[in-house]
């Protein structure tokens, strides 16, 4: 009986990472621009991977493999933002039109709230 | 940090022994002398910093809070087929005194889906947004809010 | 009955996984910048981490996780390395480019 609740609780796990994976791989295609697909990346890399690794813990042979498991998920949401910040970084200084993608806000956010507040 | 050094020693093994454990007892004093010599570690560091896990705890469970929610917006987002996302590029600045708030601040922008660092000069944090919804909660949000009272309460 | 449960469930999640790894190939391959390239190459890194571990349940091995460690650690140095290399050349480019400019505005002086 444990050993189904087991099983379906990894099913449910896996299978939602798996679709979350699917909505990851569809926004890696379907944004024009190579830092709204990081975006797009994150999505997979944070809760798709979580998600999946935590349903296959639950299932592991022993208790010291589902240790390791969580230690990988850790390890992974540590490294993560590091490479997709440098890789942004990269693309933000590497490219010379970056009007024609985004909307740049030379001030600060609290400077244009302040403007909006005396506009008011 | 002992301890710490000493659940990756046994974690990595896979195995439970009294062999492990003494040898595991061994390295852990070896890696944490090492860390006090030469990283900054001390004792008396350690003790400031174990009162201090269940803040860190608090802030980890409001991460995984923050990272459902923005995974939640961006996967609809990308679903709506018609919706064309405006990026948007914005600066702030955080308030945050210690450089290791503002690394932690960073880091968690950055895994929160939708927004990503992209410059981190003193204090002036240069973030990419996906669109304009997901820039409001950036510089008065629960995370900065969060760890101002960490810095704050120490 | 369980046994069989679980191959299916383990199978067609990896045949999942091999065909979005196959999309971002198609990416990697398509991106029009080399972030797009880079980005590509981490998803599917991502990718086979996750395939690693469904292996470790799969086949009952449970020193496959350490693989899957030292995969993650890879692909994290790998961004790391890309990204700087690319970062550093296109800084030399500028460089360069600077100096040549310098240098075409010094000779047009001397013509006139």
């Amino acid at each position: 009986m444990i050993e189904w609740i087991r099983f379906i609780l990894t099913a449910l796990l896996m299978i939602a990472g798996l679709v979350i994976f699917g909505i990851s791989t569809l926004g890696v295609f379907r944004f024009k621009y190579a830092v709204n697909r990081m975006h797009a990346a994150a999505m997979g890399d944070t809760l798709g991977v979580g998600l999946c690794l935590v349903g296959l813990a639950v299932s592991a042979p022993d208790f010291f493999v589902a240790a390791k498991i969580l230690m990988v998920v850790i390890f992974f949401w540590l490294s993560a933002p590091v490479s997709s910040h440098l890789l942004c970084r990269l693309e933000i200084e590497t490219n010379e039109r970056l009007h024609k993608y985004m909307t740049v806000h030379e001030k600060t956010l609290a400077q244009e709230r302040e403007e909006k507040e005396e506009e008011a | 940090m002992f301890f710490v050094y000493f659940a990756l020693w046994v974690v990595l093994n896979g195995k439970w022994t009294t062999e492990i454990a003494a040898f595991g007892l061994a390295f852990a004093a070896i890696a944490y002398f090492f860390s006090c010599r030469f990283m900054g570690f001390s004792l008396k560091t350690d003790a400031r910093l174990m009162i201090r896990a269940w803040q860190a705890v608090r802030y980890g469970v409001m991460l995984l809070k923050e990272i459902l929610n923005a995974n939640l917006a961006v996967m609809r987002m990308v679903l709506d087929l018609d919706f064309e996302p405006k990026p948007q590029l914005v600066k702030f600045n955080s308030g945050l005194k210690k450089e290791r708030h503002r690394v932690v601040l960073a880091n968690s922008i950055t895994l929160t889906p939708g927004t990503i660092t992209c410059l981190l000069e003193g204090d002036e944090f240069l973030v990419h947004a996906l669109d304009e919804s997901l820039v409001e909660g950036l510089d008065d949000g629960v995370m900065i809010t969060r760890l101002k009272e960490m810095e704050a309460g120490k | 009955m369980i046994d069989k449960a679980y191959e299916l469930l383990m199978a067609a999640s990896l045949g999942v996984m091999v065909i979005y790894a196959m999309l971002c190939l198609v990416r990697c391959i398509r991106g029009p910048r080399i972030s797009d390239r880079v980005l590509a190459v981490n998803m599917i890194g991502t990718l086979t981490i996750a395939m690693v571990v469904v292996f470790v349940v799969l086949l009952g091995e449970g020193s496959l996780v350490d693989i899957a460690l030292v995969y993650a650690a890879i692909s994290f140095l790998a961004v790391i390395l890309l990204s700087k290399v690319y970062l550093g050349i296109y800084k030399e480019r500028k460089h360069e480019e600077a100096l040549l400019a310098a240098k075409a505005q010094a000779e047009g002086g001397e013509e006139k």
